[in-house]
């Protein structure tokens, strides 16, 4: 039993710890999954692990793992970052790591209890994300669960001698809170 | 005055940032009004001094040039480039003129335009992009002389006084880069 700190259907969200690097090291290595990340050019060891650890921490990154409710088995990570409370601003971040669980609504549900938190426990005003252009199934979903395109980076990422765009929507907390409690919101 | 100078421009030069220099940029800080332009980079330096704030940028890799009046030498504010991604060559920018003197005259448009020279034909940058509180029209319309155009807004980015503002985002490729080039002088090919 791990600690439950945001409770969904299909998975829950607890905190971050040291026990998942091994975990982490392995979704770190697959191009697949860091692909959408931008990070298939950084070698992650144990090391970069615990310093990306440290970061988090000195940097206010709320920041949790997925757990599927079904095995208790991590399956990826959500967070809020740069958090800025004067402003009531962050942004979004989300890797479904266990490929073999992707496209079964873990994503979906994870950003609606990181969304939760956000709006309903950080109380911000605005939570962005950014997506490359070739993520287009993320892209999608991000538009599904309410999200409105903000802008786009052009020519922002590099790939097998092609630019892609970088993509970059946002939401405020009026709009998350009309789409929840709108009657047909519960029936999605 | 003796300034070494890194790139040489019409109305301005820019040198490399010298941490001597912080102790100017806390003066410039300390205006409401350029504050507001910085919003969180002010913030910042509510609890931390230019010198820990820029200091620790110059640490992590960042590029911060003093700018300066070419006829005079004059330190007349500071530009820099960040979240340098050399892998999928792009960055943003910033840039601040604090002393209000030189507001409005196309110093501000020169200097950025170097560092425009600087990011595309020195760091070999194929995108640079930057940010700015929507109601900065001053800002907002030398970015434009440069070669940036509008890439997007973040609503309700920033409160000010109980007001918000919106974040209007901007870049630039560098193929649409048409200023002077500085550095493009040094190589005849």
């Amino acid at each position: 039993m791990k600690i439950e700190k945001l409770s969904g259907k299909k998975c829950y969200l607890t905190h971050l710890s040291g026990e998942y690097i091994p975990l982490f090291i392995r979704w770190m290595s697959d191009p697949e999954v860091t692909m959408g990340l931008n990070s298939t050019h950084q070698n992650i060891d144990r090391r970069a692990e615990l310093d990306f650890m440290e970061f988090i921490k000195q940097n206010n990154w709320h920041y949790f793992v997925i757990v599927e409710r079904e095995t208790d088995n991590p399956i990826g990570a959500v967070m809020l970052f740069d958090v800025n409370q004067t402003n009531r601003t962050a942004e979004m971040g989300i890797n479904i790591g266990e490929k073999s669980r992707w496209g079964k609504g873990f994503a979906s549900e994870a950003i609606g209890l990181i969304l939760e938190y956000g709006f309903g426990i950080l109380n911000l005003h605005n939570i962005c994300l950014k997506v490359f252009q070739f993520n287009k199934k993320a892209a999608k979903l991000y538009i599904k669960l309410g999200f409105k395109e903000m802008g786009v980076l052009r020519e922002f990422r590099l790939a097998n001698g092609k630019y892609y765009d970088f993509l970059m929507m946002d939401m405020l907390s009026k709009e998350y809170y009309e789409r929840k409690y709108t009657p047909e919101a519960k029936h999605e | 005055m003796n300034e070494t100078y890194k790139l040489i421009g019409g109305l301005v030069s820019l040198a490399v940032m010298d941490e001597e220099k912080f102790d100017t940029v806390e003066r410039w800080f300390a205006d409401p009004e350029i504050a507001f332009e910085l919003t969180n980079t002010y913030r910042s330096l509510m609890t931390k001094s230019a010198a820990e704030f820029f200091g620790a940028r110059l640490k992590g890799g960042e590029h911060l040039f003093s700018i300066h009046d070419t006829a005079t030498g004059r330190f007349i504010g500071m530009e820099w480039v960040f979240h340098i991604d050399q892998v999928n060559r792009n960055a943003a920018v910033g840039i601040c003129i604090g002393e209000k003197d030189f507001r409005g005259k196309g110093y501000g448009t020169d200097a950025m335009n170097l560092l425009l020279d600087y990011a595309f034909n020195a760091l070999n940058l194929h995108s640079v992009h930057l940010w700015a509180v929507d109601s900065n029209e001053r800002a907002i319309n030398s970015y434009e002389k440069c070669g940036f155009s509008y890439a997007g807004r973040r609503r309700d980015a920033v409160t000010i006084l109980g007001k918000t503002f919106d974040f209007v985002y901007m870049d630039i490729l560098d193929r649409e880069f048409k200023g002077k080039s500085f550095l493009k002088g040094f190589y005849n090919d």
